[in-house]
């Protein structure tokens, strides 16, 4: 994961390398917690009859939204987006980069829509003070708002893969080579 | 007109090297703002990412690539290999056979392919070699081997096959069971064949004592444990598939304690890498959901239903037809790029000729699994020439007569349905 360290040489990208981090580590632990809860209820329920009863909610609505959301950033930077690279692996090196900055900034226009609606519809939970049915009342926006949050993140990844693009397409930077279809598989 | 249109702009996006969720996603906003006008896509953008992913059993994906990762972390994999060629002992091309057997062995207990095809060609390869096997027969054979993994529970494409097609997970999975050890059997046969007619290209095993064989048992206890852990419990039915996920990776991340093999460090790069591919499933799943939308709305399926339900053709004549098609998208695309792009399409048509749905859940998991072994994308291929530094095209050449005898037992399998769908049908609720 060479490009992990990639261009963060201004203090924006450092801050935005460790925001990236911090929500990378926050899905791995969502992840794990999700594990071991699931085996915990799963445990109880068979062994004592007397599953977590929380747990469900728990995971649907914080744990799971965490895991889905939260690592949109880092799976990108990382490369592990699935693409038809056919055409693309035997373009010269600058159309290269174009093709990839049309990527990202198609994507980006996505990404900053489901955004945007995301922000709306966290906002819309909160002032009505949305809560979910049942014993535990549990709020809804904080579940609601973690889609936006991991796809803002992303679109700023996208922001900062656009400029490196477009150096490249204009010859400013050298563009890197496409990762082998292996180095990917790892 | 407009959905010719659509799918055009998601072929040209496609090509241009765009990745599969964003293709989709904006094909089905194109789509859908010409279909409805600007208001009519905010409404799709608002709910489709959260309702796409509000579903319990989503989480089997996560788990199921966490417990692959912990596998590999743990080794017990590298492991597999010795005790196999250990137990096979001097038969001809034992430690070819010993490599199908262990490529089932890695299947049963990680959903990865190209992982099984990794670890297989870090440790069999270079024994097959020093063995004097020809080179194009140690490669070939692992290459084919890794694709057991994806149809041996857990599997990650079946279960993303499952959400795609709203099957039973629990069904699928264990649908895979039988083929996957008929395609084990087929690799095996073939080996076998390829001793016959050149035996110095894959020479016998060597013997082993007793001893020898009653060392290396323990090995196999860890993964009984994983196996009874994961498909025991599903066929069983005694928690439902995502529950075996993650009591499977549980179990996954203990072994690898044990094995005094987990530190912090590689316990949080599994959890980072199965964390990122999650990611990358669930923007795939977003963006289907859009484009999905888009089809059900211009009725694209039902009109290709009844379109083909009038022609004058056998079921049969149109099933090969479409297998065809999977076989040559799986020379250019990803598995699991192929089953969000197609199976929302094919399956109404094939549901409605009377076909079995887990049956072709199955049947276009092994047509697609081609695709790993051949030119021009062949992921397989590429990581077993990166792990054992063999020229790519000697293990195409490698792996040619495994594809054949690939292709043999796909016929098998979709003449006779019965063999896919007969353990499932003895399962508990």
């Amino acid at each position: 994961m060479a490009e992990n360290a990639q261009t963060a040489t201004t203090p924006l990208h450092r801050t935005f390398a460790t925001l990236e981090r911090a929500a990378t580590a926050i899905a791995a632990f969502a992840m794990l917690t999700v594990m071991l809860l699931v085996f915990v209820d799963v445990g109880l329920r068979y062994g004592l009859n007397r599953p977590l009863p929380w747990s469900f909610n728990l995971i649907t609505l914080y744990l799971l939204p965490c895991l889905f959301f939260l690592a949109l950033a880092a799976s990108w930077r990382d490369g592990r987006h699935i693409r038809i690279d056919l055409i693309f692996r035997v373009m010269p090196d600058r159309m290269r980069a174009a093709c990839d900055l049309l990527a990202v900034l198609l994507a980006l226009g996505l990404t900053l829509g489901f955004a945007w609606q995301g922000i709306h519809l966290t906002v819309e939970a909160w002032v009505q003070g949305r809560v979910t049915p049942g014993v535990y009342e549990w709020p809804t926006w904080a579940s609601v708002g973690l889609m936006p949050l991991g796809m803002a993140c992303l679109a700023v990844r996208l922001m900062v893969d656009a400029v490196r693009h477009g150096r490249g397409m204009l010859g400013l930077i050298p563009v890197p080579p496409v990762a082998s279809a292996a180095s990917r598989a790892e | 007109m407009l959905s010719i249109v659509v799918i055009a702009v998601l072929i040209a996006l496609l090509l241009i090297g765009i990745p599969v969720a964003f293709a989709m996603g904006i094909a089905g906003v194109v789509g859908l703002y010409f279909f409805g006008g600007p208001d009519f896509v905010i409404g799709f953008l608002e709910t489709t990412p959260y309702a796409a992913v509000n579903s319990y059993e989503l989480l089997t994906i996560p788990m199921f690539l966490l417990m692959a990762e912990f596998i590999i972390i743990s080794g017990i994999a590298d492991d597999l290999f010795e005790a196999m060629s250990v137990w096979v002992g001097r038969v001809r091309a034992g430690l070819g056979i010993s490599t199908a057997l262990a490529g089932a062995g890695f299947g049963a207990i990680s959903g990865s392919s190209t992982a099984s095809a990794a670890t297989l060609a870090g440790t069999s390869v270079p024994a097959m070699l020093r063995q004097g096997y020809d080179p194009r027969v140690a490669t070939g054979v692992v290459a084919i081997t890794g694709g057991l993994a994806m149809l041996i529970p857990p599997s990650v494409p079946i279960v993303l096959y499952g959400l795609i097609a709203e099957q039973s997970i629990g069904r699928l999975l264990v649908a895979g069971i039988v083929p996957g050890l008929l395609v084990m059997l087929t690799i095996i046969a073939t080996i076998v064949v390829i001793s016959f007619v050149a035996p110095a290209a894959a020479p016998r095993g060597q013997a082993r004592s007793w001893a020898d064989k009653l060392a290396v048992l323990p090995v196999v206890g860890p993964i009984a444990v994983l196996v009874m852990l994961v498909t025991g419990i599903i066929y069983l039915g005694v928690a439902t598939p995502t529950e075996a996920a993650s009591i499977g990776a549980t179990g996954a991340m203990v072994i690898a304690f044990l094995k005094r093999r987990l530190t912090w460090r590689t316990a949080y790069q599994a959890l980072v890498r199965a964390g990122g591919t999650t990611a990358m499933i669930i923007m795939i799943i977003v963006g289907a959901h859009i484009f999905g939308y888009f089809f059900t709305l211009t009725q694209v399926t039902q009109n290709l239903v009844s379109a083909i339900g009038d022609l004058e053709m056998s079921r049969w004549t149109i099933i090969v037809l479409v297998l065809l098609v999977y076989l040559v998208l799986g020379f250019f695309m990803d598995q699991i790029a192929i089953l969000f792009l197609t199976v929302p399409v094919t399956l109404p048509v094939i549901v409605g000729l009377g076909f079995d749905p887990i049956w072709f859940g199955i049947i276009v998991i092994i047509t697609a699994e081609i695709g790993m072994v051949t030119p021009p994308l062949g992921l397989n291929v590429f990581v077993v020439s990166q792990f054992t530094k063999q020229p790519l095209e000697r293990i195409f050449a490698g792996v040619a007569p495994h594809v054949a005898a690939h292709i043999g037992i796909l016929a098998v399998l979709v003449a006779f349905p019965i063999l896919t769908l007969w353990l499932p049908s003895t399962m508990g609720n």
